[in-house]
This record gives C-alpha cells, sequence and structure tokens, in this order.
C-alpha cells in the first residue's frame, strides 16, 4: 500500500459532519441487534430465495428489502445516529457455505444502498451509514482458512460497502487478532482502489473467559492494532455491560483512539428452549450510559437482544451527550497471540531468547536438518522457561527453503508460547510469509543500508501492512558504522525513512547499533564498545522515544566460554546503564554483576572500558586469569569440568541451579552411589547455604532456590536407588499449623528447609486441630511434631495443644514456631505444661538443627553457631522477634508525670476534639467492587514487599552488594511477578464497603442499621488506654449523648480463591522460590487494595485533601484518620471480624470466610473499620 | 545505664544499656504504637529530641526507608533503635496530623 490515500472525508458522504467529527466531541448512537429483529418477522425460505439460502440474513437485503429499511428507520426514529449495514456475513468466505460467493460485493453494495436511502431520508439531522464488517466463520489463527483467501474476501466485501455508500467501514465482533488485521487491510487496499478514504472502526468480542475466542487478551488486542490506522476501538458482543467493565476501562486508560461499546442486553439465558436476554431497555441504557460516562466512550449501541426499545432508552439516558474525561496513555508493545509485552518497562533490558535460531544452535539446526519441527516448537518453549521475554526466530540454513522452513516453523509456534517473536531474516519472502502468520504484532529483525535504502523501504512497507516493529541496524553503503558519529548518524537516516515515510512510531523502532568483539585484542576495535555504549545514549537522546537492542554476545566472540559469561554480563550491566531496552540473550546465562569478584569485575570493566596503563592490558590480564586452572573453579559451570565432581554438585546446590546440576549428577553416577552423592555431596552444599544464610550473606529467596536444586536432583537419583535406599531419611517430623490459624507460610519454609535437608516431612497443612495431628502421629509415628501459628491466640492452642498431649501420654519432642512466640515462653510456659521435650525455632533453619539433634543427625551444633544467630531473620515474614536473651536487660521507670489525660462525662478521653460537621457518605449500606490489578498496583507498597515478605536483607552483605541484589535480582522479580500476576490473571481482586451509622458509648461502638433507625446491628467494644491520653478507638466517634450520629466506614479486600490456588500448585511442584515470592506478592497486593479502598472512602467523605503526596508517607498514615484492622494493639480482638462481616455480609457478597478463630479465608484478605477523624491515628493499649 | 526521657508523656526511664527500645515498650507503659516491627511500615516513627550520638546508627535498610519516607533528619524507626546512652523521644505518630 502507498502510504497517501487521497481525501479524508472523516466519515462522511452525506453533506453533514463526519460521523467521527461528532464523536470527537459528543456521544454517539448507533443501532442494535438485526437478527433479532429480523427473527421476529419469522422468515419462511421463501423469504430466504429458496430452501438453501434458509439463515443467509445478508441476502434478505436482496430479497426483503422492504424488511431492512423499516428496521433501519425504527433504529434512527429510536434516536441512532448510525445504523449498521445488514452484512455481518456478507464475505467470500460464508456466502461460499451458500454457494454464493460471487455475489458478495453486489450483495454489500445493495445492504449499504438500503441503509444510505433510508438516512438520506432524515434530512432534518445527520444520520450515517455504518458498514459492517463481520468476522465470519473461519478463524485464521486456527488454520482454517489462509491469509490471502481471507484477504480477498474481505476485500470485495469493503468495494461493496464503499460503493453502496457507506460513511464508516466497521470492522465488529471480531474474535481473532488475526483476521482483524487482515480486514484492516482488506479495507484499505479497497479505499486505496476507490481513491476514498473512511473512517475504520475495530470492536472485538471478549469472551467471558476475559479473552479472544482464541485466547488474545485486551492488551494483546491492543497492543496488535494501534499500528494501524483506526478511528476507534470498542467492544461488542458475546456479554452484557457489567462484563466488558474492565477491558473497557483498559481501552479507555490506554487506547489512543475513540472508544466505541456495543454489549448484549446481559448475558444469554436459556429460558425453555429459548435464548432469552435479561436487560430489558431501562437496565441496559442505565448500565451503559454508567460505562459511556466512566470511560469516556464515543460511541454507544447495543448488539444480540436489543431493539429499538433499548437505544430509544440509550439515547434519552445520555441525552445531553457529554463526553466522559478520560486521558489515555499508551504504553508501546508488541504481542504474541495471547498476551502483550511491554517495551516501556522499567526494569530493562527485554530478553530476545536466541536459540530458536538456525545460525546460534546446532540443537535447532540439527532438528531443522530431521524435519522435526515440533522439536523446534520445544527449544522455543524451554526459551521460555529459561526467561526470555520474547523469541528470535531464524530458519536461515543453506540448502533448504527457508520460506517452507518458517512456516511450518511459526504454524506450530505461535499457538503454543505466550511471548511476542522477533522474525529474523534478510529475505523479504521470508518476512511476509512470517507476517502472514503471526497474529500479534511481531518484531521483524532487520533492516540496514547495506545496499541502499531499497529493501529496508520493503520492509518497512511490510511492518507497516502487517503491523510490527522493526529493528534497524547501522549499517549503510560504508559497511557497519564503528564510530559513535557515524553509528547516531546512520540511525538518524533510517529513522527518517521509518518515521517520516512510512509513520512508524519511534518506539516501534529499534536500533542496534553493533557491538564487536573486545577478544581479539584488534587495535581497531579497543574502543568499540565505548563507542557502542555511547551511541546508545546518543541515539536515545537524539530521537526521543525509540528503543535500542546489542546482540551482546558478538562482544565476547573468541573467548573462552567462562570469561565470555562474565564479559557478557558486564558489558550488559552497562549497557542497561547507557539505556539499552532490549539484549538479544539468554537470560540465564546472564550473571548478575554483583555476582563477580570485584578484582575479577575491574578487569571486565577496564577491558570495556580500554583502561590500559604502561604494563597493564585488561585483555592480557584476562586472557592469563583464565587460562590459570585455580581460577577456572570458581562457580563457572561451563568451565567447571576441571572441578572435582563434589565440589561441582555442592556448588550447583549452593548457586541453586536446578537445570545444570542433572547433567554433573549423570557424571557423578557413574562413580559414586546415589545414596553417596545426596548425603555426602548434595547435603554438604545445603549445610553451607544454611551457614551463609546464619552467618547473613545469603538471603531467603536464594536458599529457597537452592532448595529447587536439591529437590530437582535427589528427584533426578531417586529411580536409580532401591526402594530401601530412596526410603532412608535422617528423621520424620509431623508438621501442621494448629487450629484456627490459616497461615501456611512459615510452616512451608520449615517444610522445604527440613525435606531438602533429608528429613522426612509430613506436612498436614493449616487449621489443625489436635485430634487430627495426633491422629496422624499415630499414623506415622514421626520423631518429633513441628506446630507452626501466626497468631497471638495460636500460642495459647499450642499450650492448650501440649496440654491435651500430656493428658493422652504422650511424650514425643515438640518443636514450636510463630510470630508471635517468644523464647521464654515456649521453653518456660509451655515447657511446664508438657510432659516431653519442647523446642524453640525462631526460623526454619534453627528448627533443622533441633531435628538434628532430636534424630542424633550431625553433631548439635554448638549454641551460637552461625544457624542459632538467625533472630534478625524473619521466617513468618511478618513480625520480627525478639529473643530474650538469659539475663533479661533492666527497664525502670523512674519517674511519670502525672499527664494521663482525664475522661469526658460521657467516658470518652478529653483529649479527643468533637465536631458538629460530620461527613455525609455518598450511600448507605454496602456496595461490592472489582477493582483491575493494575490499579491497585500503584498502592503496592514495594518497600514492604522487597524487604519484608521476600526478606531482601542487606545482612553482611556490603552496601554496594545489597544494592545490587536489589536491583539486579529483587527488582526484575518484582516486574516479572506483577507482569505474570496481571497476564495469567492469578490474583482476583475483589472488595466489599460499606458506610453505617454509628454513635458512640464509652468504649462502645454502636453500629445501627440506618441513620434514621435505633435498631442496633452490632456493637464494637475497644480497649482504652491505662495512662497518657487514655484513648479508645470509640473516641473518635461522636458519642449517644450528643444527639448526633456519626459515620464508620467498613472494608474487606481480597485476592479471591485463586490466589490461594496457584500458590498451592507451586509449592507442591517444588517451584520453592515462586512460591515464596508470590505468596508474598498476594499478601501486600491485598494491602495494596486495602489502601486504595480506604482512599476511595476518604475522597467519598471529602476527607481527602490532606492526602500525603509521598506514596510511602501514604503508606504509614500519610492522610487524615485510620483504618484499623482487628488484632492490632488498639483493636487485638479478633472477633471484631465477625461483627463486621455481619454488617457487611461479606461472606455472601465476596466469599470471603472466617474460620472458628475470626480469620480470614482464602488467606490473602484482609478487613478494617475506617476512622475519618483528624485525630484518629494508632495507638497500643 | 541510660536515661530515657519520653517527652509526650513526661516519663523517665532508666535501662540497661544495648537494650531495644522495643524492649523497653514492651516493659514500661510509654505512648509508641509498634506495627511491622520489622522497620517497613513507619509506624513507629520517633522523633529524638536530643542524645542520637547515643542510639545505635540507622542501618542502610532504615536509612532507605526514611529516605523514601521523606522523614525529618531527626526521625528514627522506633523498632530499629537500640539504646546506648541517654537520650530524649518523642512519638510521633500521633500528632503529625493534629491541627
Amino acid at each position: 500500500m502507498s502510504k497517501i490515500i487521497l481525501k479524508s472525508d472523516n466519515g462522511n458522504r452525506g453533506k453533514h459532519p463526519g460521523f467521527f467529527e461528532l464523536a470527537k466531541r459528543q456521544i454517539m448512537f448507533l443501532d442494535g441487534g438485526m437478527g433479532t429483529q429480523l427473527q421476529v418477522r419469522d422468515p419462511s425460505p421463501d423469504d430466504f430465495g429458496g430452501a438453501i439460502f434458509e439463515g443467509c440474513n445478508e441476502i434478505l437485503c436482496a430479497t426483503r428489502p422492504n424488511w431492512i429499511r423499516e428496521i433501519h428507520a425504527a433504529y434512527l426514529d429510536a434516536g441512532a445516529d448510525g445504523i449498521e449495514t445488514n452484512t455481518f456475513g456478507s464475505n467470500e468466505i460464508v456466502l461460499a457455505e451458500y454457494g454464493i460467493p460471487e455475489r458478495t460485493y453486489e450483495l454489500n453494495v445493495t445492504a449499504a444502498q438500503l441503509a444510505r436511502e433510508v438516512c438520506d431520508s432524515y434530512t432534518s439531522r445527520p444520520t450515517y451509514v455504518i458498514g459492517s464488517i463481520g468476522p465470519g466463520t473461519k478463524l485464521i489463527t486456527l488454520g482454517h482458512v489462509d491469509y490471502d483467501t481471507m484477504l480477498k474476501s474481505y476485500r470485495a466485501q469493503a468495494l461493496g460497502l464503499i460503493d453502496g455508500g457507506s460513511d464508516v467501514l466497521l470492522i465488529e465482533t471480531a474474535q481473532d487478532i488475526q483476521q482483524i488485521k487482515i480486514a484492516i487491510r482488506a479495507c484499505r487496499e479497497a479505499m486505496l482502489e476507490r481513491k476514498l478514504e473512511l473512517p475504520i472502526m475495530a470492536q472485538v468480542t471478549v469472551e467471558l473467559t476475559g479473552s479472544l475466542l482464541v485466547g488474545s487478551d485486551i492488551q494483546s488486542a491492543l497492543a496488535t492494532l494501534e499500528m494501524f490506522p483506526l478511528a476507534s476501538i470498542g467492544l461488542n458482543c458475546a456479554t452484557g455491560p457489567d462484563e466488558m467493565r474492565n477491558h473497557l476501562q483498559y481501552l479507555s486508560q490506554s487506547a489512543p483512539f475513540l472508544l466505541s461499546c456495543l454489549p448484549n442486553a446481559g448475558l444469554p439465558e436459556n429460558v425453555r428452549g429459548q435464548t432469552v436476554y435479561p436487560l430489558g431497555p431501562d437496565k441496559f441504557a442505565e448500565k451503559v450510559a454508567g460505562l459511556a460516562r466512566n470511560h469516556g466512550v464515543n460511541i454507544v449501541g447495543g448488539c444480540c437482544g436489543t431493539t429499538p426499545d433499548h437505544i430509544r432508552a440509550l439515547s434519552s439516558a445520555l441525552s445531553d451527550r457529554q463526553l466522559g474525561a478520560r486521558e489515555p496513555r499508551y504504553e508501546n508493545a508488541v504481542s504474541s497471540l495471547y498476551n502483550a509485552q511491554s517495551l516501556d518497562i522499567d526494569v530493562r533490558p527485554l530478553y530476545v531468547g536466541e536459540r530458536t535460531n538456525a545460525n546460534g544452535s546446532k540443537l535447532f539446526r540439527d532438528k531443522l536438518k530431521n524435519n522435526d519441527y515440533d522439536g523446534l516448537v520445544q527449544i522455543a518453549k524451554s526459551q521460555l522457561k529459561e526467561g526470555a521475554h520474547i523469541l528470535d526466530c531464524c530458519t536461515a540454513y543453506v540448502s533448504r527453503n527457508e520460506v517452507i522452513d518458517m512456516r511450518e516453523f511459526l504454524q506450530r509456534t505461535v499457538t503454543q508460547v505466550n511471548i511476542p517473536i522477533m522474525v529474523d531474516s534478510t529475505e523479504v519472502p521470508v518476512i511476509e510469509e512470517s507476517l502472514k502468520i503471526i497474529p500479534g504484532k511481531a518484531i521483524v529483525n532487520s533492516i540496514n543500508l547495506e545496499d541502499g535504502e531499497d529493501r529496508a523501504r520493503q520492509v518497512l512497507e511490510l511492518c507497516r501492512t502487517y503491523g510490527a516493529a522493526v529493528v534497524a541496524l547501522t549499517i549503510d553503503e560504508d559497511g557497519m558504522a564503528k564510530t559513535r558519529e557515524k553509528k547516531l548518524a546512520i540511525a538518524k537516516r533510517i529513522y527518517h525513512i521509518a518515521h517520516d515515510d512510512f509513520g512508524l512510531k519511534p518506539g516501534d523502532i529499534i536500533f542496534d547499533p553493533l557491538t564487536f568483539t573486545l577478544g581479539s585484542g584488534d587495535q581497531e576495535f579497543r574502543k568499540s564498545a565505548i563507542e557502542t555504549l555511547e551511541a546508545i545514549r546518543m541515539i536515545k537522546e537524539a530521537m526521543p522515544g525509540v528503543k535500542t537492542i546489542l546482540g551482546l554476545s558478538n562482544v565476547s566472540f573468541g573467548l573462552n566460554p567462562y570469561p565470555r559469561r562474565l564479559l557478557n554480563s558486564v558489558m550488559l550491566y552497562h549497557a542497561v546503564e547507557y539505556g539499552l531496552d532490549l539484549a538479544i540473550s539468554n537470560a540465564s546465562k546472564i550473571m548478575p554483576v554483583f555476582k563477580i569478584p570485584p578484582d575479577e569485575r575491574k578487569i571486565f570493566d577496564d577491558l570495556i572500558f580500554d583502561r590500559v596503563a604502561p604494563g597493564y592490558d585488561p585483555l592480557k590480564e584476562l586472557l592469563a586469569r583464565y587460562t590459570d586452572k585455580k581460577a577456572m573453579r570458581r562457580v563457572d559451570p561451563s568451565e567447571a569440568e576441571k572441578m572435582p565432581l563434589p565440589q561441582r554438585l555442592a556448588n550447583h546446590i549452593i548457586d541453586g541451579e536446578k537445570l545444570e546440576i542433572i547433567p554433573t549428577l549423570t557424571l557423578a553416577l557413574k562413580e559414586y552411589r546415589p545414596l553417596d552423592i545426596i548425603n555426602n555431596f548434595l547435603l554438604e552444599g545445603m549445610r553451607v547455604v544454611g551457614e551463609k544464610f546464619g552467618a547473613g550473606e545469603m538471603q531467603l529467596p536464594f536458599v529457597l532456590e537452592s532448595a529447587e536444586a536439591m529437590k530437582a536432583a535427589v528427584g533426578h537419583l531417586e529411580p536409580f536407588m532401591d526402594k530401601n535406599e530412596s526410603g532412608q531419611k535422617k528423621g520424620k517430623i509431623l508438621l501442621a499449623t494448629v487450629k484456627g490459624d490459616v497461615h501456611d507460610i512459615g510452616k512451608n519454609l520449615v517444610d522445604i528447609i527440613l525435606t531438602n535437608n533429608g528429613f522426612d516431612v509430613v506436612n498436614i497443612g493449616i487449621k489443625q486441630p489436635i485430634e487430627a495431628i495426633l491422629q496422624k502421629y499415630h499414623e506415622v509415628k514421626p520423631d518429633a511434631i513441628g506446630l507452626s501459628g501466626l497468631l497471638v491466640k495460636s500460642t495459647a492452642i499450642m499450650r492448650t495443644d501440649l496440654e491435651e498431649m500430656t493428658h493422652r501420654n504422650i511424650t514425643v519432642p515438640v518443636i514450636l514456631g510463630g510470630a508471635a512466640l517468644t523464647r521464654q515462653f515456649v521453653e518456660e510456659e509451655c515447657q511446664a505444661g508438657y510432659g516431653g521435650k519442647v523446642y524453640y525455632a525462631s526460623d526454619a533453619f534453627e528448627g533443622l538443627r533441633i531435628m538434628a539433634q532430636i534424630t542424633g543427625n550431625g553433631a548439635a551444633e554448638p549454641e551460637g553457631s552461625s544457624a542459632t544467630r538467625v533472630g534478625s531473620v524473619k521466617m513468618d515474614a511478618l513480625k520480627n522477634v525478639t529473643e530474650a536473651a538469659p539475663a533479661r536487660p533492666r527497664v525502670r521507670a523512674v519517674r511519670r508525670g502525672s499527664t494521663a489525660t482525664e475522661l469526658c462525662a460521657d467516658g470518652q478521653s478529653s483529649w479527643v476534639r468533637r465536631f458538629k460537621q460530620i461527613p455525609a457518605p455518598p450511600f448507605w449500606g454496602t456496595k461490592v467492587l472489582e477493582t483491575p490489578l493494575s490499579t491497585l498496583f500503584t498502592y503496592l507498597d514495594e518497600f514492604a514487599l522487597v524487604r519484608t515478605r521476600w526478606q531482601f536483607a542487606k545482612g553482611e552483605l556490603s552496601d554496594e552488594q545489597f544494592k545490587n541484589v536489589l536491583e539486579s535480582k529483587a527488582r526484575p522479580l518484582l516486574n516479572t511477578w506483577r507482569a505474570r500476576a496481571e497476564r495469567e490473571k492469578l490474583l482476583e481482586p475483589k472488595a466489599v464497603y460499606g458506610y453505617f451509622s454509628c454513635a458512640a458509648e464509652g468504649t462502645k461502638l454502636h453500629v445501627y442499621e440506618a441513620p434514621d433507625s435505633e435498631k442496633i446491628i452490632t456493637t464494637f467494644d475497644f480497649p482504652r488506654q491505662r495512662s497518657a491520653r487514655r484513648l479508645c478507638i470509640s473516641d473518635f466517634y461522636t458519642p449517644v449523648s450528643s444527639g448526633q450520629r456519626d459515620v464508620i466506614a467498613m472494608q474487606v479486600v481480597t485476592m479471591g480463591p485463586a490466589a490461594s490456588h496457584f500458590a498451592n500448585n507451586l509449592y507442591s511442584k517444588n517451584q520453592y522460590s515462586d512460591y515464596f515470592y508470590f505468596h508474598g506478592l498476594g499478601t501486600e497486593m491485598a494491602e495494596a487494595y486495602a489502601e486504595w479502598l480506604h482512599a476511595l472512602i476518604r475522597k467519598e467523605l471529602k476527607v481527602h485533601t490532606r492526602d500525603s503526596r509521598n506514596i510511602r508517607q501514604l503508606f504509614s498514615q500519610g492522610y487524615q484518620g485510620s483504618r484499623y484492622s482487628f488484632g492490632y494493639p488498639a483493636c487485638p480482638d479478633l472477633e471484631d471480624n465477625g461483627r463486621l462481616f455481619k454488617c457487611l455480609d461479606a461472606t455472601r457478597q465476596i466469599a470471603v470466610h472466617l474460620t472458628e478463630n475470626f480469620q480470614m479465608v482464602p488467606e490473602q484478605s484482609t478487613c478494617a473499620i475506617v476512622a475519618w477523624h483528624p485525630q484518629a491515628r494508632y495507638f497500643a493499649t | 545505664m541510660a536515661l530515657i526521657y519520653f517527652t509526650s508523656e513526661d516519663l523517665e526511664v532508666d535501662v540497661d544499656e544495648g537494650i531495644s527500645l522495643l524492649d523497653v515498650a514492651a516493659e514500661v507503659d510509654c505512648d509508641i504504637t509498634f506495627g511491622c516491627k520489622s522497620g517497613s511500615c513507619g509506624t513507629c516513627r520517633v522523633r529524638v529530641v536530643s542524645g542520637m550520638e547515643n542510639l545505635s546508627p540507622a542501618a542502610t535498610e532504615e536509612k532507605d526507608f526514611l529516605q523514601g519516607f521523606g522523614a525529618h533528619e531527626h526521625e528514627r524507626l522506633g523498632c530499629q533503635l537500640k539504646i546506648n546512652g541517654d537520650c530524649k523521644i518523642r512519638y510521633v505518630g500521633l500528632d503529625d496530623l493534629e491541627d
């Protein structure tokens, strides 16, 4: 397609202002369902022109034009501004099913003319013909039809619609993102042919599953379509307005197009064999009007089940045509069939996997030679596991047909991987064939100006036609650019062509400023890395918004594998600092720079920045160092062959390398018995891990990676052991979280550490009453029982459990763990009530030490050894337990001023001021919310997540090492998990909140049924401080004696059952670190939701003016009023959860339950009451 | 031997050096509220009126938090403090939003 199409008329074939001219400034109405209106007329075979055409509604334009005219007129009379032509299935593919593909053009002309005729008869106001283009009956992504057939089919339709007089072309009810791209192309080509530009609308259909029929989510649909010149984007069909809300909200926030929304009249119900749509005109109008106002929708109308009455109600509900406000911000992205990948990410780089490349991978090449295409897909999938964000695909291999290979490979791959594809080829036909197959938005790799501009222009034309981003190499007629100035100059020249001539946005142009090897010592290239780094910076500065990429491994070409890996890693580190966005590299082969010892790191830094001195050449230094065997014995797996096997195995465990350890195990099995491998080598690795953890040198997330490697290793060895051997364990422990307590993670961490240190762990889960624990005890006869619990209440339950065991003459050793416990409580009070021995384990490694002692395995380490010095590390990730030292330090109040505040006559603290003006809530009673994750992420307390939940602690690391861990481990993890939670819908946020009339009486707070009712629905009773200000939460609400009523807000939020299921699934699959990260994220997201909802409540009560702008401060009560959760010092009674749940009816409304101990299930839920009083703060009682 | 003076409640406490403020608070009724007790929520922020030199220096994590918070230079996280000598402390949680 050439770049300019003729005159644009903004959607107007008549004398009125264009459809979109109006839609930009006011709401426009389209019509409702056509099919339903035709059904009412009960068409007979005759009406269709014969039995063979029965069901072909499109043919009715020719056979029963009056019907169509009547329906169009009815909708215009009802207030529609635009009517959709009766051409939903009028394309060659659908009409071929009736044997009349050749009538496609004619039927579209007829249909558009009919609509035109009706519109033109309304002279008093502007009315428009909207040419409808439906999805057809074949899904191209699933291979039902080929690209060219579909293009031709739509082209005939588009020509007909244009010639019949359409003002706008509407690609609607789209279920396949590839189909939309083809329909857009067909429309553009038809317009070009007729030299007339019409606006194109695109509407996708998101099923109840939350994605298009072929599995694309709304983000991927937008990423795919954003490059095309659409006038609007929107949703229609499949569901009613309610189910569209989230998707519409996303489009409203992100799409750089106008918005349309045409829902069904609710979700269809089957009533006595008839499809019935539940929403009547008024209800439908109310809901759609709400959507339109809230999300700034420009064009509204109806789909299945809607009638002229629905449109009449809708146009009257929105009669002022006032547009809702929206400020869309689009993030540059590419997309697979299923998910979008943003290119505007905080944590760079995005890794482009390079193993699906015939030039880069021998395995890929071998499978290609054998035509093993399915094997190629397996390689693609393995790239996903190794952390690739984008998949570079190249099938160029001598003596093979690259087009065929690419087609075979991509057709299998696109439905099987959920990351976007980078088409790596220099051949225009290969690129075009690839783009015909790839459903989402791909990246073409690459163009350059080596032979002038012709080929680059051909490829850019493809990018524009098919909607793809492009990689551009800084090569021109003089060859590869080596200086920063030359790299910039070529980049600017390419930018000029791609952006100015082909209209590509800066974000879709990715420059590769080339990198050359530093390993050759060639004088010409000594400064090449500096030039490349500077070029990255200059290109991004000169052309804001463009992206950069490097084929990283070129920098180390010619070196040995180990120094190669280090040089790649250090180069990447610097490149990212200079602004690099994407790296073609295997993510798992990049070593975090903090893991490289400073003296080694310096050599690579010096090499990159060419820091030579008399007598010092970093390259010579490097070559000398890494041929020295001793130096080779460091960590490196690729060069580790020279290291003794036992050491290598231990190192794999310490470094948490669960993939790399498998081949080493295979080698080890030739020399050692499997059991010896476990006991002597692998457990030695775990011992070092425990030691490093205790010494504060290793953090919990890394410990979990080690445990995963251990699990994988033992799993690999088990088939080689006989039953007797594999059953051989150091001892057995029964683990449970006590009755009423839902906290899983502390106990599971103990399970992980013990299991992977050779113990047999029977983990019976949470909420276990003592009867269940003892029943299991008799069954499995463990060496010890471990009881866990987070709550203060759980500590009392542990004590009664122990008493019960004494009662039953059980004396097995018991280990207690949990945040609310203290050593003193366990060793004194709990021990006193139990006949056996009771131990206190402050964390999992202390549990390990105790188990070793109990079972006589390994010398009990002396007190004060590393394993016991870990009081600062919080296994329950929530509360730091201060270990009481044997002799308690002295604390004595010497003088206490008489500052205790007096109480008022009504029994409240006189420090608290009274306000006559009490905020009025927008409603009384409750409301349910489903807030998108993307909204909640802004309220995520990243500090608490990373430092407290995930336990990235500084420990004994240096400031720089710690910073490195945060940057290169924690940050990327945070990003990955946020994206993953959103993409895979792992969290399903729901909330219920409400406002209630209340009044205080002393320490009591009564909650009334309604502001004008005396009926009390519940009463809270809060403790009062004994000294100082003598505060009690009730003081922050107006007293009964004032004769007034106050308002209390209550809220329950949850991340839904999906979160728990997914966490349990990870745990059961031994993905310990993922489990740990996800669990932490879910917990903090529940907090984020609580914080978000509290902010909404402040806004609704209009007490939000003092909200801090600093998000950190906001998390620490940087606002007016307070949110109190039960169990905290000012309101410690968890039974209040029950009272709150009753008010909000939370169990019924959002399916959060309470246990017998008043804890919430699902675990990742939280609830609170909200006080608006300016003096309401946290305090201890 | 160290003397802590809590200004808001006019309370003087005599403690052994090296004790944590958490432990002090658990023993005497002083008006400090602790939240997470692990330095990530900010509930226990105190203003050190005098004697900053007698308190355990802020570790990197505490510094990171206070910096992100935009805290006053004399503010510390109560849960992270160890008392090595005389000091005057005021809990800020209850007064930072008073009119």
